[in-house]
């Protein structure tokens, strides 16, 4: 036994070993769990409807929706991102430069785990950091200019399969940040994300339904009436922290990219349809 | 002279009775207030209230409020805290997180009592 | 006869004191001390900065989201010299930052409780 053959032995054992940390993997296990909960619940109900959020529950509403959508509102905020997408950067590069697949039809494998950075990336994270690495300022986010860039890149993904990767150790303990953000109790009135989208997903707050968490991110960016305009999914998170009583955080941090990317993760298999329009 | 002590003590009797019965519906009228306005109670986000206009259904309609709390520190106790009866609970501790005096809500319980 | 008369006055008079059952007026307190509403000048400043290190203490995702705003009033309280107030005000920041502690244990130990089960 020579110890060329010791090493590749060895090797092989601690590749063996690494599988078995990732089939421990939580995240995998999520994703097919949640899928399971709301078909019980909802036998009548496709998987693959639950991208149309809170309408699958409410013919009336989603009649109203679907009528919207034959002049949707966000058709513009479509063609400026697109404008703004193709307008090179002061240094002669464009966005196209940042992105695979020149940053066409990419929106279902964003949040994305980087090793390098030890971070969360969403999708309107990397546009910033594509514009800071081509020396431009950044975007202001939540609405405006990223929404649009991000209305438009969703447009040219819509019906890509969501498939976020969950799979390294700092990626699995991001994923479990955000799932343990989703299920606790905050604010003044004590509510966790989970008290309105899961077990009460179906009901109603006043006059509206909230809309079950599966799906819940494939329609973003969204147009919403009380808004006037589109915002992003992070600018929404903000308003529900307020909803709740509870002190909104900033734009992109480590939590809401880690809320994001578990939120995204459990809605794999199905397809973008963003953006959309809600009330 | 007699007669006339007698009518004036009946007269009293009767405004005070009178003041009592103004004050409990007060008190009711109130909690009724503090019920539908969406910085206190907001209780029709929730909950089915009579003729009330578009409530929700997170939790059960508020119906035979007396049979179902026949104790009324237990429905206090409900507003108060619901997370003591359910830790899971959707309801907010309208007491125990400060959105709500123990005024407010006594007032609160005894108008959902004439439900 | 002249005391027979003096009795029903006199019961006349107890009778119709009764009639009254609106609020009694707010007691004034003659013990206040003016020299003792100067000195909470320190005890105000003390209780509005234990307020606001409590606040900036709380985990940011634990904080709620109109509890700044009764700190801010508590020190535009003490600014124009109500230190009663300022000392309720701040109590009550203090109070809430206990509560917003306590939903973030509670969270850690059991946010699990509300992922739904499949079965």
């Amino acid at each position: 036994m020579n110890m060329k053959n010791i090493i590749k032995i060895l090797s092989f054992l601690l590749l063996i070993n690494s599988f078995n940390v990732f089939s421990q993997n939580v995240a995998s296990d999520d994703a097919q769990m949640f899928k399971d909960y709301f078909s019980k619940r909802f036998p009548n109900i496709e998987i693959e409807e639950y991208v149309d959020g809170s309408y699958i529950f409410d013919e009336d509403a989603k009649e109203q929706w679907l009528e919207i959508e034959d002049f949707p509102p966000y058709e513009f905020d479509i063609e400026r991102g697109q404008e703004l997408f193709e307008t090179p950067f002061t240094n002669g590069k464009s966005y196209a430069s940042c992105f695979e697949n020149n940053g066409i039809g990419i929106k279902q494998k964003y949040p994305k785990w980087n090793e390098a950075q030890k971070a969360v990336i969403t999708l309107e994270y990397a546009i910033n950091q594509c514009r800071e690495s081509n020396n431009e300022i950044p975007l202001a986010y939540g609405k405006g200019d990223i929404a649009q860039i991000s209305a438009y890149m969703a447009f040219t993904s819509r019906g890509n399969i969501i498939d976020i990767q969950v799979s390294t150790k700092e990626s699995i303990e991001a994923y479990l940040q955000g799932k343990k953000y989703y299920f606790s109790k905050r604010g003044q009135l004590n509510m966790a994300c989970a008290n309105c989208h899961v077990a009460t997903s179906n009901l109603r707050l006043r006059n509206e339904i909230p809309g079950p968490m599966l799906g819940q991110v494939t329609h973003w960016p969204v147009y919403r009436s009380k808004w006037e305009n589109t915002g992003t999914i992070q600018r929404r998170f903000k308003g529900c922290n307020t909803q709740v009583r509870a002190k909104a955080l900033e734009y992109q941090s480590e939590t809401y990219r880690n809320l994001e990317y578990f939120l995204t993760y459990i809605s794999n298999g199905l397809p973008i349809n963003g953006p959309s329009t809600r009330k | 002279m007699k007669l006339y002590t007698l009518l004036l003590l009946l007269f009293c009797a009767f405004a005070n009775a009178q003041d009592e019965k103004n004050a409990i519906n007060t008190t009711i009228e109130q909690g009724y207030q503090l019920v539908k306005n969406r910085t206190m109670g907001n209780c029709l986000a929730c909950h089915m209230i009579q003729d009330e206009k578009a409530p929700g259904s997170f939790g059960p309609p508020l119906v035979a409020m007396k049979a179902r709390f026949p104790d009324r520190s237990i429905l206090f106790n409900q507003v108060w805290d619901a997370t003591t009866m359910n830790p899971s609970t959707s309801m907010p501790p309208f007491g125990k997180n400060m959105i709500l005096s123990k005024d407010e809500i006594e007032k609160i319980v005894s108008y959902l009592l004439t439900l | 006869m002249i005391i027979k008369k003096t009795v029903v006055v006199l019961l006349l008079t107890f009778l119709l004191s009764n009639c009254d059952s609106s609020q009694s007026d707010e007691k004034i307190d003659l013990n206040s001390d003016p020299n003792k509403v100067s000195d909470n000048v320190a005890d105000s400043k003390k209780i509005l900065d234990n307020a606001k290190n409590a606040l900036k203490n709380v985990d940011a995702e634990f904080q709620w989201r109109d509890t700044h705003l009764i700190l801010e009033n508590a020190d535009k309280a003490m600014n124009a010299g109500d230190f009663k107030l300022s000392i309720d005000l701040s109590n009550k920041v203090i109070q809430q930052t206990v509560l917003m502690t306590e939903q973030k244990q509670f969270a850690n130990e059991y946010w699990q409780d509300l992922i739904p089960k499949s079965n």
